[in-house]
């Protein structure tokens, strides 16, 4: 038996490829965010209500992630925002979306002036987290109807999140959710990270996004 | 849950790998954070699967599991995460590094004699045909 020693990281090439779309969002002075959460937290809605206000000051667009419908680009081209669908099952596993994936479709879209690329993940609170999309921002998309453990349940997603989007607050009036404890699972997790409290339906939380999402847009 | 296309991944990087062409690989030892997003038991087998029909058929993946570590920003106390708990448990500071806990590398593989002997010998011939290295 000779031992040889290899040394490589598994996930190399898609690093080496985040690296080069994130050199691209540099250059072309693109704030790139990833949204990432369980099916159903409600991605796409936050898309829907984020849009309209954010596109009458900065241009943006956005990339679809859904796994094999393009229901969630049609909800976003009625809002006459560019959008390109990134069929997951073509990248040889549906359960997140890769560099390669974003660098392809970065091709299809036209970015002349955007300011701000949506990508919306694949709903799955274990794998998106894994990979680096050469994303400036990660978001983090959590429903209270979700219940007070995911933060510990899926802690690598919520260490890497920059900002999270705790959505359907609305509803906590009809829920036995205990929001204390739900906030402290966060802590534990990534004790200075920002919690946004959301409400599609009401409004709430929507200024407080804009505003740190605008915190974020590099200087032209 | 992408364990298929993480095997996939690593029998292509050992593919390609310019140290290992021709060798006859028996071990494949992987490092695996417990932060990492893969199963280990479900890794094992998808690239027993996958290895089929491939020159890695019939060889073993032996991972070892990464221990997750983090040091406080604030007191520099190390510590292990064993639980989902990132705050120091000297001070209460949630400024922690994470150390280790997020590896997902190919550390090393063992190859038998045989295929060592045929690559001296594919080696010797390449030469004989004044084939060196660097011959691009």
């Amino acid at each position: 038996m000779a031992l040889i020693k290899v040394l490589e990281k598994v996930l190399d090439a898609n690093d080496k490829i985040a690296a080069d779309n994130r050199r691209f969002f540099a250059e072309k002075k693109i704030v790139a965010v990833n949204l990432m959460s369980g099916p159903g937290a409600g991605k796409t809605t936050v898309l829907e209500k984020t849009l309209p206000p954010l596109v009458r000051k900065f241009p943006a667009a956005v990339i679809e992630g859904d796994i094999a419908t393009t229901a969630d680009a049609e909800r976003i081209a009625a809002l006459d925002v560019p959008v390109v669908q990134i069929n997951t099952d073509k990248l040889g596993g549906a359960c997140h979306l890769e560099a390669l994936g974003i660098q392809t479709a970065l091709a299809e879209l036209p970015l002349d002036g955007v300011r701000y690329l949506f990508v919306e993940n694949v709903g799955n609170l274990v794998c998106p987290a894994e990979f680096d999309l050469g994303e400036t921002l990660k978001v983090g998309v959590l429903s209270v109807t979700e219940g007070e453990d995911k933060p510990v349940k899926y802690p690598l997603l919520f260490r890497v999140i920059d900002l999270l989007l705790l959505t359907k607050v609305d509803l906590l009036p009809h829920l036995r959710l205990d929001l204390d404890r739900l906030l402290a699972n966060v802590r534990s997790v990534n004790a200075g990270l920002r919690v946004v409290r959301f409400s599609a339906v009401t409004g709430e939380g929507l200024a407080e996004w804009l505003e740190w999402l605008e915190g974020h847009a590099p200087a032209r | 849950m992408h364990e298929a296309s993480i095997a996939a991944t690593i029998l292509e990087r050992l593919g390609e790998h310019p140290d290992l062409a021709g060798r006859a690989i028996r071990v494949v030892r992987l490092r695996v954070g417990r932060l990492s997003t893969v199963v280990p038991a479900n890794l094992e087998f998808m690239f027993g699967v996958l290895a089929e029909g491939t020159p890695l058929a019939g060889a073993r993946l032996e991972i070892e599991e990464v221990p997750a570590r983090a040091v406080c920003d604030a007191c520099g106390t190390p510590f292990a995460v064993d639980d989902p708990v990132f705050l120091c448990p000297a001070c209460g500071s949630g400024s922690v590094r994470l150390e280790s806990g997020r590896e997902l590398t190919i550390d090393s593989v063992e190859t038998d004699e045989r295929g060592t002997d045929e690559r001296q010998e594919a080696d010797g011939a390449h030469q004989g045909a004044g084939k060196g290295p660097g011959r691009e």
